[in-house]
């Protein structure tokens, strides 16, 4: 990696801050970089080697993120690795993992996208975590950002109510009744398993949080707690918590990714439907699966990732989440695949390679 | 709600007066399958095109299952399960709760209860019920009396209230699914009641050095295989996932997995088309495809995908004929590869010697619920072949 490259793509997700964007630049710039990738980190050759398709839309096709589970995708060797992120697991098997040497353009990114999406004012917030701490969970993505941002955006009294491998219900409960009596907004930020744990736990007891309060969640629930659709997840928040919906924001982000993408409700309120603010040095798209290249119109495909900050990996990512465009250019996320073929007895591949979403332990 | 409450007490009223002879029900379930194979009846060509549109599968995939499925209702076979089984009438009702990936997985479920004398109430799964109303219907055409022993109704897995009225009310519940359907539904059922767990499972293939000695056998070899892949595009719990080839013969597993991608599996193409994959699929294979890129070498054709991963650790396929080939030192080997799958694999196919297979099959046997077959008939067993490491009709009787 050239130093003036990577100091080009910082500079570029500076200029990118509070909103701006310069796709030409962007895609300049994560051409050359999946350029470099290319040839630096091997299982990116290896695949490109028997990947036959160039669509015509990008610079190259990108590494779909299973690839994290099975091969090391760095551009760095072992020994310069500074911290390691893992896909969640419960099985112990086939973990994905992203490498690290580095954390400048990861937390340039996250600072970046979340003081324009999430915590768009300018004054520090209270915050209260619904998910393990980094010392808990050295290897979670999200407990590391979660982390920053209480450096960040938090004031001195903002805490973890998630402790020990679980969540602390009286604690979240205090916390939640402090700041209802003091009028001091709140932000609480955590896994969607994490809530539905406090939901089941808090009973009969409703919150009216103070107007400026915000939640923040992301990730699946797979093998952790009971499934909720998301208008439903959106309405249980809402009525538990005393937070308007349009303060209810849903974070994309994976442990193969350095940046994440945040419902854009904080930023224009959009609802019907929601769809994700795509930060400037990130371009997201809705691809076939055949063709790679993006789809037409609203057509749903399989969302494609380009992220600059991912510097030391692969800045091209395929997933195998569906989204679709809006009318207006906005990407709605849709999960993964409905309708997929139904397994019945025979072994799910999910079940054996855990849920790559956010890797939270 | 009611159309339950009605169809269990019609099966329980039916139970206490009826008294059919293993004879009858034999006969009744071999004229049910003669009349399913046969394309030109009405009720079997209906059949057909509903299948079709509910699972996807091509028309000649669907053929294949249905006649292959339907020849292993064999008379003497079936006289033989029925053979040990009390004299005294078998008044119990046995719910069958039916999963949805491969559609001639219902015949078995249905049947066997039936020859255990059982009266049998099944909920078919939400995606694809044609299968167990035709055989119903057929059976009820065939013999009314036998016919009066089985109700096939479906309702939504949200259902909770009908969900529980099925398992509260039968004596024994036969659950095919995923592992956490089996639990839930298990949980379900009334005390005393009998659960027969049929949940995930996985499988593998095994080819030995003995059968690569020369071009001709490693090509039966891949085209037994290649069968097995193809089967409902390996969607089945008794679908290979990946296959372990011998090393040490004229035939490497590198070249057997180019045979394989290059000769058997586009062979099994003509005569058994893929189905157009979903987008669901499409993704998953893509995902499988570039993990194997990365770990070996991909020979890949629009309906299927082959790598060759040599001795790295395997990893499952998401179906939709993907399949990786290992290469491996004997059946040592393979069955420290097989290792951390024992606690769901349920089939090996095996091209091998007679003797290789059987005591492969011992082997596998005395470590879990494995079983072994020959390659090429993974998808074709026999209709008294063991299930879940169990005979056919283990727990099917009040006495088990």
């Amino acid at each position: 990696m050239t130093t003036s490259l990577a100091t080009r793509i910082a500079r570029f997700i500076d200029r990118c801050a509070n909103g701006a964007r310069d796709d030409r630049t962007r895609d300049a710039l994560l051409a050359e970089l999946s350029t470099e990738q290319s040839t630096h980190v091997d299982p990116y050759r290896r695949y490109l080697a028997g990947e036959t398709r160039r669509p015509s839309s990008f610079a190259l096709p990108a590494l779909p993120t299973d690839v994290f589970r099975f091969a090391r995708v760095a551009s760095h060797p072992p020994h310069l690795d500074i911290r390691t992120f893992r896909t969640s697991g419960t099985t112990g098997r086939a973990r994905g993992e992203h490498a690290f040497c580095d954390l400048n353009l990861y937390d340039r990114a996250a600072r970046n996208a979340a003081s324009y999406a999430l915590f768009p004012e300018t004054a520090r917030l209270r915050l209260c975590v619904l998910a393990p701490s980094e010392q808990e969970a050295p290897d979670s993505s999200l407990s590391y950002m979660l982390a920053r941002f209480i450096d960040w955006f938090g004031t001195e009294h903002s805490t973890y109510a998630w402790r020990d491998g679980g969540l602390r219900v009286p604690l979240l409960a205090d916390i939640l009744h402090a700041a209802q009596a003091r009028r001091e907004p709140i932000a609480l930020l955590g896994t969607s398993f994490a809530f539905v744990h406090a939901e089941d736990a808090l009973g009969d007891r409703r919150f009216q949080l103070p107007p400026g309060s915000r939640i923040m969640q992301t990730g699946g629930f797979k093998g952790r707690s009971r499934s909720i659709e998301p208008h439903e997840m959106l309405e249980l928040l809402r009525a538990r918590y005393g937070v308007p919906a349009h303060h209810i924001v849903q974070e994309y982000g994976m442990t193969e990714l350095s940046s994440q993408l945040y419902e854009s409700v904080l930023i224009d309120g959009a609802e019907d439907p929601r769809r994700l603010w795509v930060p400037g040095w990130v371009r997201a798209e809705p691809v076939d699966p055949q063709t790679l290249e993006p789809v037409v119109g609203a057509a749903v495909g399989l969302l494609r990732i380009d992220d600059l900050a991912n510097i030391g990996s692969v800045c091209a990512i395929q997933t195998s989440d569906l989204a679709r465009r809006t009318p207006d250019g906005g990407i709605v996320l849709l999960g993964r695949a409905p309708g997929s073929v139904a397994r019945g007895c025979s072994l799910a591949v999910e079940e054996w390679l855990d849920g790559h979403l956010h890797g939270a332990a | 709600m009611p159309a339950l409450a009605a169809q269990l007490a019609a099966l329980r009223e039916h139970a206490a007066a009826s008294s059919c002879s293993p004879e009858r029900t034999i006969a009744a379930l071999r004229g049910m399958a003669a009349r399913l194979a046969d394309p030109a009846d009405a009720l079997s060509a209906a059949l057909r095109r509903e299948l079709h549109a509910a699972t996807g599968l091509t028309l000649p995939m669907i053929e294949w299952g249905l006649s292959t499925s339907l020849a292993s209702l064999q008379r003497a076979e079936l006289e033989a399960l029925v053979q040990p089984l009390p004299a005294a009438p078998n008044r119990e009702l046995i719910g069958v709760v039916l999963a949805g990936n491969v559609f001639v997985a219902a015949l078995r479920a249905l049947c066997l209860p039936l020859l255990a004398g059982a009266h049998v109430i099944a909920k078919a799964a939400s995606r694809e019920d044609a299968f167990p109303r035709a055989i119903a219907r057929a059976l009820a055409d065939a013999d009314a009396e036998v016919g009066a022993r089985l109700a096939v109704l479906q309702f939504s897995r949200e259902d909770a209230a009908s969900t529980r009225a099925l398992c509260q009310a039968v004596d024994a519940l036969s659950i095919y699914g995923d592992d956490d359907a089996v639990r839930a539904l298990g949980a379900l059922t009334r005390p005393g009641s009998r659960v027969l767990a049929h949940g995930h499972g996985i499988s593998a293939a095994y080819v030995s050095a003995s059968q690569l000695t020369a071009a001709d056998d490693a090509g039966r070899a891949a085209a037994a295989l290649a069968l097995d892949v193809a089967a409902y595009d390996q969607h089945g719990c008794l679908s290979p996932q990946f296959v372990w080839v011998e090393a040490g013969s004229a035939v490497t597993p590198h070249a057997f997995a180019e045979l394989l991608a290059r000769e058997a599996l586009p062979a099994v193409q003509r005569l058994l088309p893929a189905a157009e994959p979903t987008l669901a699929e499409r993704a998953a294979r893509l995902q499988w495809q570039a993990s194997a890129a990365v770990r070996g070498e991909v020979y890949a054709t629009p309906e299927h995908v082959v790598s060759y991963e040599a001795e790295l650790p395997p990893r499952p396929s998401p179906g939709g004929r993907l399949i990786a080939v290992h290469s491996c030192a004997g059946a040592p080997a393979l069955h420290a590869a097989l290792a951390p799958f024992a606690d769901h694999l349920k089939l090996v196919g095996v091209a091998a010697t007679r003797e290789e297979r059987a005591q492969l099959r011992e082997q596998l046997r005395a470590h879990g619920t494995a079983d072994a077959c020959q390659l090429g008939e993974m998808q074709t067993p026999a209709f008294d072949a063991l299930a879940d490491g169990c005979a056919a009709l283990a727990g099917l009787t009040p006495e088990s």
